[in-house]
Formats: C-alpha cells, structure tokens, sequence
C-alpha cells in the first residue's frame, strides 16, 4: 500500500464512517440524558424525569439538576426523596433560597405539620425575609389540632389579598361552627324533631313531629275507643320513630360537622392552590 | 512499508468515529424498547419509547413508538394517557391501516374506560369512511364489545351476529338478554300483587313479607273507613299502607337491578377468563 492509496482510503473512509456514526446517537451521553430529562419534567412525566436526573447526577453533578430532580420526586409524591435532595443544595446556588422554599413546602404537602412547625422554630433563616415560610408556619395549623397564635399575629404574615380568606379560615379554627350531637338528642328528647331543627333538616324535622304526634295520637284514641289491638300498634309505631328521631338527631348532627368541616378544608385547599402554595413557579419549561 | 500501513489501519481503526463511544442507531433503540414490551416491562418500555420519540427528529418510528407507548399504558390501566399516544399514533399513520389500528385501539381504550359514547363515535366515523370497506367485520367485532360494555346485549348479539350467524359472542350475548330480568315488568307485578315483582325475580321470602304488610295495612285502613273513622283511614293508608306499598315497588326493582347484576358480571367474567377471542 503506497501513499497515495492511503490518501484515498482516507478521502473515502473517513467520510464514510463519519456518515455512518451520524446516524447514531449516544442516548445515554451526559448531554443527552439532561436533554431527555428536562423534556419528560415539561411533560409532567415526574416519575422518569426524576430517573433520568438521578441517572445524569450519577455522572455529572449540577445544582439545578439536583434541583428539578427534587422537584420531580415533589411532584410525584416521594418526598423523602425530595427533601434528601433540597437539603443538597449548596449554600452558594442560585437555587438556594428557592430549595429552602421548596423543603418547607414539601414538609407540608408531606403533611408533616409537626416537623415543619419544629424545623421552622429552630431555623434561623426564619427573621423577616422568609415570610413564606412563615406563612406556610402558620398555614400549617390550621390543619392541627395545636392552639393558634392571636389573630393579628396569625393573619400578619399574609399580604393583603389573602388575609380575608385566612381571617375566615382563622375564624373557623377558633371558634367552628359545629352542632351537637349530644344537644340535637336532648333536643328531639324533649320535643320530637327539635333537635333536627338544631340541624338544621327542617324538612325531616316536620316529618318527625308529624309522624310521631299522629302515631302518638291515634294510639291514644284506639285505648280511649277500646281498640287495644290497634292501640298497642300505633303505640309501638309512636315509640320506634320516637326513638329513631332521638337517633337520627345526633346523627344529623354529626353529618352537619362532617359536611361543614369538608367545606372548610376544600376552601382551604382551594386556597392553597389558587395563591401557589402547594407548588412553585418556575420557568423551566418555555 | 508493510509494517508502516498495518500502522495506518490501526489508527484509522481507533479514528472510526462510531468506536469512539458508544452509540446506537434508531432502529437499536426501537428494538430495545419493542424487547422490553414483549417482556411486559412497560414502565421501561414507555420511558425508552419515549426516549426514541425524543431523538428521532426525521419521525421515522413515530407511528410505531406511540402505538406501543400507548399499548403499553393500556396495559397499566392508564387509560387518558393510552388515548393520547393512539391519537399520536393516528397523526403519525403511514398508511390507512395504520390509521385504521391505532382507531380501533382508541375504540378498545374507550371501551374499558366505559367511554362507549365516544367509542360509538369512532366506529361510526370508521363504518362510513369508504376506504375502511374491507375491514367492515372489525368494526361490527368492536361495536358488539362496545354495546357490552353499554350493556345493551340485544344490541352486541346483532352486531356479533352480522359477522357470523353463529359467532360465539352473539350466542352468549343472546343467552344473557334471554336470561336477564325485565325491571319494568316486576315493578307492574308488584304494582298489581304487592310481592309478584320479588316472586318473579325469585326472592319468595321478600315477596311472602311484603304481601302480608300490605295485607295488613289494607285492611286496617279499609276497616277504619268502613267503621266510619276517617281520619284514622287516612293516617293508616297514607304513613303505613301506602310505605309498604311504594316500599314493594322499589324492592322489586331494586331485585330486578340485582339480579341483572349478577348476571351481567357472570358473562364478563366468564369473557374475561375464558373467552380466548379478542378482547379489548
């Protein structure tokens, strides 16, 4: 093989297998990996962009990589997963302070109130410029059982806008709205369907008066009338939805709770949702 | 000079780009995905799919990837997203059979997410487009299904029925409408003889109880009218009489319902185990 023949195979090879290898790809090159990750995350696919950002780490360590993939386990609820991840983000990142946001925030969706309210009482960051946090602290109590700071304190972290909301949320926490159970069968006890008119089933509570007295009625007529038979039987009748009313009022009333109590949650998580508290905002996907 | 160009090989060896890392074409990493699909591994399936989706720029797979991401998200139980990848599928046919496949899939999905409406609409817009002609047997298979899933057998078992007068489904579908209860005929019995709804529907115990309330309450209320007291004749008929009366009514339907039930549930059950045709 002389140099010219060289000269050719590398005029023809050359070009060739270049060709050739153009028409591969590494799939699991650094680059692309990220490239593949980043497009799952947009896709909301959380669950495999968190594995292709882990499996990226693996090679190549990047705070913002370190950072969506956090995000990624956040969003598909492994949050121990998230905040292993949030708490690796060194202190000199641009994502810093927004990972710190994003710790607190997934103690909270973690519904971890209890650690959230005890991290936060020993954090230092926590003076002045970390009001979200703060308000997520007192966001967080509304769904314990733990007592409330006074309204003016609670409410003041909370910008204008919101603060009517978290005045009725306060409101319902403090001093909420529930009936009885133990009143609503006193109530029908004395007077049948009193208790369902505490309920407020004003419909039922008619019924129940109406069913009782005329039952109660008859029975008394049929005795007067000698008709024991018939007596006995409206007797046993005026009994049983007697009973049943003195029963249905204290259920009644625990249905009024569960129902009242339901509303107020679902508000509460409208809110949260609405003003951006249970996920952050972030330009990543453009 | 011999050893000089053995020299040159080598380094032109080491100079392939291809070798310098490691690297696989598109049809490697379809075959890979296709690899593990087939071994039900559909997690890794859809993320390598989607991967392949990702970097094949010229859509040279895009029809296949989203028929399988799609498949393999049936498979899951992930019914919305298993619709989006079949209408991917469909924007990317390269042909009307595939445009045909990745329909029906739409219609199997809509079937098991209950959706028969939307399925309906599909297999109609399939039925009357002319170049789906030859294909006219599937689409009759896939709206019996859907009228299955509607419960409407009478339906499924004309469908089936078209393709075949004696295909196995028309007969199961024509022996389940046959052995179904008429809801609206035991609530008529029971409206004529309080308890002939729950005879029918072969709950005699129910049936014996509700004609001897209804006995009961009748005759006291006839008995108050004809001793003259009005008032308790109306109290009597309307709170107690008429309960158990209204009471029985409901029963019977509501047994009629049940029954239906059970026998509805037995058919897909013994479709679901045993039946070895398709299935969607």
């Amino acid at each position: 093989m002389n140099k010219s023949h060289l000269i050719l195979f590398f005029l023809f090879f050359i070009p060739f297998q270049w060709n050739k290898a153009q028409n591969k790809i590494d799939f699991h090159s650094s680059d692309n990996i990220k490239l593949f990750a980043d497009y799952l995350f947009c896709t909301k696919d959380y669950l495999r962009a968190s594995d292709e950002y882990i499996n990226y780490l693996s090679k190549v360590y990047s705070d913002s990589i370190e950072f969506k993939s956090a995000l990624a386990f956040q969003k598909t609820g492994s949050f121990d997963e998230a905040l292993r991840s949030f708490k690796k983000i060194p202190l000199e990142s641009a994502f810093y302070l927004s990972s710190i946001e994003e710790f607190y925030r997934t103690l909270f969706l973690k519904k971890d109130f209890t650690g959230l309210r005890k991290i936060y009482s020993q954090d230092r960051t926590t003076d002045g410029s970390y009001s979200f946090l703060t308000r997520l602290d007192r966001l967080s109590l509304l769904f314990s059982e733990d007592s409330l700071p006074d309204e003016e304190n609670f409410i003041s972290p909370f910008p204008q806008n919101e603060r009517s909301f978290i005045k009725k949320f306060y409101k319902f926490k403090t001093s909420p709205p529930y009936k009885s159970p133990a009143l609503a069968s006193i109530l029908s006890t004395l007077i049948p369907g009193l208790g369902k008119v505490y309920t407020e089933n004003y419909g039922d509570a008619l019924f129940a008066a109406l069913l009782t007295g005329v039952c109660g009625y008859i029975a008394y007529t049929d005795f007067n009338a000698d008709h024991k038979v018939r007596g006995w039987i409206f007797t046993g009748a005026a009994a049983f939805f007697y009973t049943g009313n003195i029963y249905g009022s204290a259920a009644a009333a625990q249905i009024y709770n569960a129902k009242i109590k339901f509303k107020f949650e679902t508000e509460l998580n409208d809110f949260l949702d609405v003003f951006h508290y249970l996920s952050g905002v972030y330009n990543f996907c453009k | 000079m011999k050893v000089c160009s053995y020299k040159y090989f080598v380094i032109l060896f080491l100079m392939n780009p291809s070798l310098l890392i490691c690297q696989e074409t598109l049809e490697q990493q379809y075959q890979y995905s296709l690899n593990l699909f087939n071994k039900e591994r559909y997690f890794d399936a859809v993320t390598e799919l989607k991967r392949l989706n990702f970097f094949d720029k010229t859509k040279i797979y895009a029809y296949q990837s989203n028929m399988l991401i799609g498949k393999a998200y049936k498979e899951g139980g992930k019914f919305s997203d298993a619709l989006r990848y079949f209408t991917l599928a469909e924007i990317n046919a390269r042909n009307d059979s595939d445009l045909f496949d990745a329909k029906i899939f739409s219609v199997r999905v809509n079937i098991l997410r209950r959706t028969t409406d939307q399925a309906f609409r599909i297999l109609d817009r399939l039925q009357f487009d002319g170049k789906f002609t030859n294909r006219k047997n599937e689409i009759y298979y896939w709206r019996g299904w859907t009228y299955i899933f509607a419960n409407d057998w009478l339906n499924a078992a004309e469908q089936f029925s078209k393709i075949d007068v004696n295909h196995p489904l028309e007969t199961l579908c024509d022996k389940t409408n046959a052995e179904m209860y008429n809801v609206t005929e035991a609530k008529v019995l029971s409206y004529i003889i309080p308890g002939a709804g729950q005879f029918y529907t072969g709950h005699y115990l129910s049936g014996l109880l509700s004609l001897g309330w209804n006995v009961l309450w009748g005759y006291l209320t006839v008995k108050a009218f004809v001793d003259q007291r009005i008032f308790d004749g109306f109290v009597v008929g309307n709170f107690l009489w008429l309960r158990f009366y209204v009471g029985n009514v409901q029963n019977a339907e509501k047994f009629a319902n049940e029954e239906n039930l059970n026998i509805v549930n037995h058919t897909l059950l013994y479709l679901q185990q045993q039946y070895q045709g398709e299935k969607p």
